[in-house]
């Protein structure tokens, strides 16, 4: 067996270890083709390596609830599974990752576009245009962000050493409190209001504005221009304001831990992030989809509220001087101490 | 995987490559290959370990605190990493050993009785 067997059955470690376990490897390979025993490393022996680098990787694995908390973008993960972050981090899957988020976001679209009967040609524009960008935005700023809170728990992203132990929540600073504060009680008030208007827009009848109800035909005729370039328009204006809002609800994302424990941060996050990012970037196809107003209407009739509650909590509990702990990282370094 | 508070005496037991990577480590620290030969001489010849066996062996029990790296020697190029066992593998070691003594003793007794 070649050096090239090897290097591959070695792929089957995960690729922190790799590096350190390969060259290993290679050197026991090289004694045992000197001491000229072939059993070494025969073929048999070569399935246990892979066998045996794919129980590594199993047991590095998180569990199945933490595993999907972090695919749905929860960033704090016990640091049991901070090696298979790392290498997930390191690795191309974030980064497959985004291109399936990418797909799948295309797949939502396009059963919209099949739903509301609009021409699917329409929608080829859109893939052109968005899944570069969401396949490549929202991998990176997933990546900058987990980095970040992996630093903030004492991790150094240079030398790759813990500097600090671990500490699941990072209190913040006043300023980033009052930031939080300041924007989520608006946010909240505009989706509020946005969700009135929507409600008396859509269910009062003498509120109805004429032709709205067809969708691309009716800013074929508000704009007075022909359909399919009026169409076409619309959905790119209303993906580059979806990856617009995706893009501040994933920023909402880090200050929305307002809850003063860990448990109720959490849960809180999940809750609100899903429903936000959800709301945020269906909200604006409503003009040309007019079938989605249900989808989008639950999302939306939670959102608002929660984010106007979650703001103004935080803002009284700054006012007060209550300590709110949020889970966004430190800017600054941490402090060296004895880390294993 | 064990862990510290499993009560001995209800450990699985190990398996004959794991024991025998125990004990070769037992005598000096050895690194990857020449733990082969010594497992090779301590078992006459009988259990030949690849490097799977042999990898996924010293993964496990680096897991389970068993044995750890304990120096990396460059010779002709090629790393050699040494590995030491330490005292929670040689206690599982002498755990195991009184364990084949305690079946041995019996199967002698046993078989020289004629019980069937």
């Amino acid at each position: 067996m070649n050096e090239r067997w090897v290097r591959l059955a070695l792929r089957a470690y995960p690729r922190r270890l790799r590096a350190a376990k390969g060259a290993e490897v290679h050197g026991a390979v090289a004694d045992a083709a000197d001491a000229g025993d072939a059993a070494f490393i025969d073929a048999r022996s070569l399935v246990g390596l892979i066998v045996a680098g794919w129980m590594v990787r199993w047991r590095a694995h998180p569990p199945p609830l933490p595993w999907v908390r972090y695919l749905l973008g929860r960033d704090v993960m016990d640091r049991r599974w901070h090696g298979w972050l790392l290498d997930e981090l390191d690795g191309w899957s974030v980064e497959r990752r985004g291109w399936a988020q990418s797909s799948l976001w295309l797949a939502w679209l396009m059963g919209l576009a099949v739903a509301t009967q609009q021409p699917i040609p329409d929608w080829t524009l859109m893939f052109a245009v968005g899944a570069p960008l969401l396949a490549g935005r929202v991998p990176a700023m997933q990546r900058r962000r987990r980095v970040t809170v992996l630093r903030a728990n004492g991790f150094d992203s240079q030398t790759r050493q813990w500097l600090a132990p671990a500490r699941p929540l990072v209190p913040s600073r006043r300023a980033r409190q009052t930031r939080a504060g300041a924007l989520l009680s608006p946010l909240g008030a505009a989706f509020t209001v946005a969700l009135i208007v929507h409600v008396l827009w859509w269910w009062v009848p003498g509120l109805r504005l004429e032709g709205a109800d067809a969708g691309f035909v009716a800013i074929g005729r508000v704009v007075d221009a022909p359909i399919a370039i009026a169409g076409r328009l619309a959905v790119l204006v209303a993906l580059g304001l979806s990856v617009v809002f995706a893009t501040l609800a994933s920023r909402l994302h880090g200050w929305l831990r307002v809850a003063p424990d860990v448990a109720r941060a959490t849960k809180a996050e999940l809750v609100v992030n899903t429903l936000a990012a959800l709301a945020l970037a269906v909200l604006p196809l409503l003009p040309v989809m007019p079938l989605a107003v249900p989808l989008v209407m639950p999302p939306v009739l939670a959102t608002g509220p929660m984010l106007l509650l979650l703001g103004r909590r935080a803002l009284r509990m700054e006012r007060d001087g209550s300590g709110v702990v949020l889970a966004r990282p430190v800017r600054a370094r941490p402090e060296t101490a004895t880390r294993p | 995987m064990y862990g510290a508070d499993v009560v001995v005496g209800k450990l699985p037991p190990l398996s004959e490559a794991s024991f025998l990577i125990l004990i070769a480590l037992g005598g000096e620290d050895l690194h990857g290959y020449a733990i082969v030969q010594a497992v090779l001489d301590l078992s006459d010849g009988r259990v030949r370990l690849g490097a799977g066996t042999l990898y996924g062996a010293l993964e496990r029990m680096s897991n389970d605190g068993w044995v750890a790296p304990s120096r990396d020697e460059v010779v002709e190029g090629r790393l050699r990493r040494y590995y030491r066992l330490t005292s929670a593998g040689r206690s599982r070691a002498l755990d195991e050993t009184e364990r084949l003594e305690a079946n041995a003793a019996a199967a002698r007794g046993r078989l020289a009785g004629g019980v069937a």
